[in-house]
């Protein structure tokens, strides 16, 4: 009796956070099995150019506008903070120097992630969602197309593609409203803030970025096309999805960039961890 | 006193050769989703060349069963043959192969959203080529010829062609599938379906949702093409008026299992209590009188064993 009743205790207790932890594990289990599928059937022809360039224009060309306004607020913000903090250590000609980095290694990959999966995330999950409610990807398997190979090896592969390219416009543009701000408006030496900028930032920095940015792109694109996919319930069903593959997106992104960042960091040993 | 159930047994005949009589076998088929037992042993002939109908109350599992007949779902147990191969254990890049035999009419169409009506009915022969191209190995170098894809202006002229074998409008081709009816876009569903000459064509419930007009002309749209293109059709339906209109033959899905599968006269004539009020209820078929000692009961459905009723 007072075995039972320990028993229901502990269950109460511990059953909520164990059984989270478990959806999680079934989860990260799911997205691995459905990459190394989408890596099967990507290898496997036929190979559809057509519908993977109109994944690229609508995750890369058409995330453009809203990912370039992005970058230049953020650079211009970053310089702005950080000018005015450097000011008291009389370090302001820094500026370009550090947000460089910033941009490069961090802000760059990680806002761009966000903005391509609040919009292309969300639109491809929603897609999908809708495609599975409506029996359109029963209607391809039933045409003996793969439903994996048409809808979702090109969304993967373009999301690949293209956030890293956004991801070095995010570079340049917020650079761009760096050097406005802390030049224009700080008064900071032009000269002094590109000298400072191309000696502290190297290659390896902007390699960092990229491959994050590689990775991101690819992950995000799984979970939103993922949740679309296996979307159930009717138009509630779509919204969760949706919903679910944005905010998995994003936390996702965040919790990877810490782990990447520390292995990058400690296999290159920079200074910085100092 | 009613007698005990009796399900519909297959003929004693090896369901691994393949038949002149019949295109599909399913022998043994069970299927579970969570605590519910949907199919529990379905045996099933499908006459080659004729329309069969499956019919079955509501939430019974006919469309489970056409989802099975195409793999989209695998069984728990038993098997499926299509032209005596057995289709449950294939992998999903053999199973394509088996699905060039099949069409499919889905209950809404379920036609892309994103493609206008033209682009609708041709996705099958811009993915796949030339039904017709000949892809027999030349005996001397053992190649496989290359497949035949078609050009816009074919493919736009067989678009037209099939809008018109099936009494829709061309100025429809530009449209897209929200722009449509019901009625009209089940039929470019049906056009779409028939642009790879399939072998089987699969409907689920293809008057669902229609006025009783629209109902008759899908009817005869499905006796047309069964019949000039000899394909063998498979309904889902509850409709008995449609059922007993145009089906050659009916198989009845109760309780996870087929209980009666005959032609309709036989049908009518059934002892089953439950398919006699079934049939009986929709008052557009009468039921042979059968003495109430010669009925038999079915059981109803129940869950998985072990499962919290």
């Amino acid at each position: 009796m007072w075995l039972e009743r320990v028993a229901s205790w502990a269950d109460r207790l511990w059953g909520p956070p164990l059984r989270a932890l478990q959806g999680l594990v079934e989860q990260l289990g799911a997205h691995l099995l459905l990459l190394w599928s989408v890596f099967r059937w990507a290898i496997r022809p036929p190979y559809r150019l057509a519908v993977l360039l109109e994944a690229m224009v609508f995750i890369g060309f058409e995330s453009l506008p809203i990912v370039l306004l992005i970058s230049l607020f953020v650079g211009a913000v970053f310089a702005l903070q950080l000018s005015s903090a450097l000011r008291t250590f009389r370090a302001e000609a820094f500026t370009g120097a550090t947000v460089g980095l910033a941009l490069t290694r961090e802000l760059a990959p990680v806002f761009t992630s966000i903005v391509v999966s609040a919009r292309a995330g969300a639109g491809m999950a929603t897609e999908l969602g809708s495609m599975r409610i409506t029996e359109q990807i029963d209607a391809l398997a039933t045409m003996a197309i793969n439903p994996l190979q048409y809808l979702i090896v090109p969304r993967v592969v373009a999301g690949t593609l293209m956030v890293p390219m956004l991801t070095m416009l995010f570079n340049c543009v917020g650079m761009l409203g760096a050097y406005i701000v802390s030049v224009g408006v700080q008064n900071v030496d032009k000269g002094v803030f590109l000298a400072n900028a191309r000696w502290l930032l190297d290659p390896n920095d902007i390699t960092q970025g990229m491959v994050k940015a590689v990775v991101f792109g690819c992950v995000l694109t799984l979970i939103a096309c993922n949740q679309g996919y296996n979307a159930s319930g009717g138009a509630k069903g779509v919204g969760v999805a949706t919903t679910r593959a944005v905010v998995g997106s994003f936390v996702t992104v965040l919790i990877l960039d810490y782990f990447m960042t520390d292995m990058w960091l400690t296999f290159f040993n920079r200074a910085a961890r100092g | 006193m009613l007698q005990t159930r009796l399900e519909w047994q297959p003929p004693d005949e090896d369901a691994t050769v393949p038949s002149e009589e019949w295109h599909i076998r399913v022998r043994g088929v069970q299927k579970t989703f969570g605590v519910h037992h949907v199919l529990r042993g379905v045996n099933l002939d499908i006459a080659r060349g004729k329309i069969n109908v499956i019919i079955g109350g509501s939430g019974q599992g006919k469309s489970v069963i056409m989802k099975h007949l195409m793999g989209l779902l695998k069984p728990d147990k038993g098997q499926i043959l299509v032209d005596g191969e057995d289709i449950v254990p294939l992998s999903d890049y053999n199973l394509n192969r088996v699905r060039r035999k099949f069409g499919m009419l889905f209950q809404y169409a379920a036609l892309f959203d994103s493609l206008n009506i033209e682009e609708n009915i041709v996705f099958p022969l811009v993915e796949h080529g030339d039904p017709d191209s000949d892809q027999t190995p030349d005996p001397k170098t053992g190649k496989v010829p290359k497949k035949r894809f078609f050009s816009r202006a074919e493919l736009h002229k067989i678009a037209v062609t099939q809008l018109d074998k099936l009494a829709l409008p061309q100025v429809l081709l530009q449209k897209f599938p929200a722009e449509l009816s019901g009625g009209q876009r089940k039929r470019v569903g049906l056009a779409r379906a028939l642009v790879m000459k399939p072998k089987i064509l699969l409907y689920d419930e293809p008057t669902t949702g229609l006025d009783p007009v629209s109902t008759k002309n899908v009817d005869d749209m499905i006796r047309d093409v069964s019949r000039e293109h000899g394909v063998t059709s498979v309904i889902i339906s509850h409709d008995m008026a449609s059922t007993f209109r145009i089906g050659d033959r009916i198989s009845s899905l109760y309780s996870g299992r087929i209980i009666e599968s005959a032609s309709p006269q036989q049908i009518q004539q059934t002892r089953h209590r439950w398919l006699r009020e079934f049939i009986g209820t929709s008052g557009v078929v009468p039921m042979a009188p059968v003495p109430e000692d010669q009925l038999i009961a079915d059981d109803p459905p129940d869950v998985a064993p072990g499962a919290k009723r």
